[in-house]
């Protein structure tokens, strides 16, 4: 394949300013943001203890602060025979594999068992750098996630990089 | 953690964050998969990630963050706030890996009456390697 050949298509260019929107349905509950809260080994008692959380400044139980950007929140988007969510960023092959590139998170509110939350999600920028092994295509993505009050609850700014199959 | 109140004018650049070390098990990556709703069996199918290249299973990215917020809360105890965390994971960390995060302060400043310090933040593996390097802003009374 020939090394030099411009792989940001039309077709990645398009993709953007695209926005996707996922809502949530249900309140998060108390439950969920416990199982969080034990899964990473997070033992503050605001997460997991009522009695305590209420006398606390926050009134009440709230979620760690990176559950609002780590959890699937529309639990209806459909998942793939791998185990992945199909409404995720993809991009046409042969860039099938996703790295990581970064993460940025601003919390904005404290997530409570009552939130209701939805997200929508902006690509930002697609562009390519030349890896030791071939070309990378950088996708920066920027998701908003709010409650249903439409308050805002935080911002995760991502960066993921695809590479050939 | 911090029971005691961290104040603003405790703190000064150069100091460290109490360290958080966490070892990571499957078990805890199958926990955190099913409470994120996040199934990639990259995560918890050992024949999976093997197939695909890899020792074993890869432990999620954003668990690294989750990872180091908590250090950072447990921290600045509950009259503090967290701002932002920015964080790249540089290689992979897998299960039985044993992931320290660790941080220091880099600078500190006052703003419309709120209290900012700002953080180096990263995440070193057992071979002290370091797997994560980030950033954060939060806020002392």
């Amino acid at each position: 394949m020939d090394e030099n050949r411009i792989f940001v298509t039309d077709e990645m260019k398009a993709m953007i300013g695209q926005e996707a929107v996922f809502r949530g349905v249900d309140e998060i509950g108390k439950g969920a943001i416990k199982k969080f809260a034990l899964a990473v080994g997070d033992l503050n008692p605001l997460y997991i203890d009522e009695e305590y959380a209420k006398k606390s400044r926050y009134g009440g139980i709230i979620a760690p602060p990176t559950f609002v950007f780590d959890v699937v929140h529309d639990k209806k988007t459909k998942i793939g025979e791998d185990g992945r969510g199909l409404a995720r960023i993809r991009l046409p092959p042969p860039f099938g594999r996703i790295l990581r590139g970064g993460n940025e998170y601003e919390f904005l509110k404290p997530v409570r068992p009552e939130d209701i939350i939805s997200s929508r999600r902006k690509i930002i920028d697609i562009y390519e750098k030349q890896g030791r092994s071939g070309k990378l295509i950088f996708v920066i993505s920027e998701t908003t996630y709010t409650n249903q009050r439409k308050e805002v609850l935080g911002i995760n700014r991502e960066t993921l990089i695809f590479l050939r199959e | 953690m911090n029971s005691k109140k961290l104040l603003f004018d405790d703190v000064s650049i150069g100091d460290k964050i109490p360290s958080l070390v966490e070892k990571v098990t499957l078990l805890q990556l199958v926990m955190y998969s099913a409470a994120s709703w996040n199934f990639y069996r990259l995560h918890w199918d050992r024949e999976f990630a093997r197939n695909k290249g890899f020792r074993d299973v890869n432990v999620h990215g954003p668990l690294l963050g989750a990872f180091l917020s908590q250090m950072l809360v447990n921290w600045i105890g509950e009259s503090g706030t967290l701002k932002k965390l920015k964080y790249r994971n540089r290689s992979m960390c897998f299960p039985n890996d044993t992931l320290t995060c660790k941080g220091k302060v880099t600078n500190k400043y006052s703003k419309k009456g709120e209290n900012f310090i700002e953080c180096e933040v990263w995440i070193e593996s057992q071979k002290a390697e370091k797997t994560t390097l980030g950033e954060a802003t939060l806020t002392l009374p």
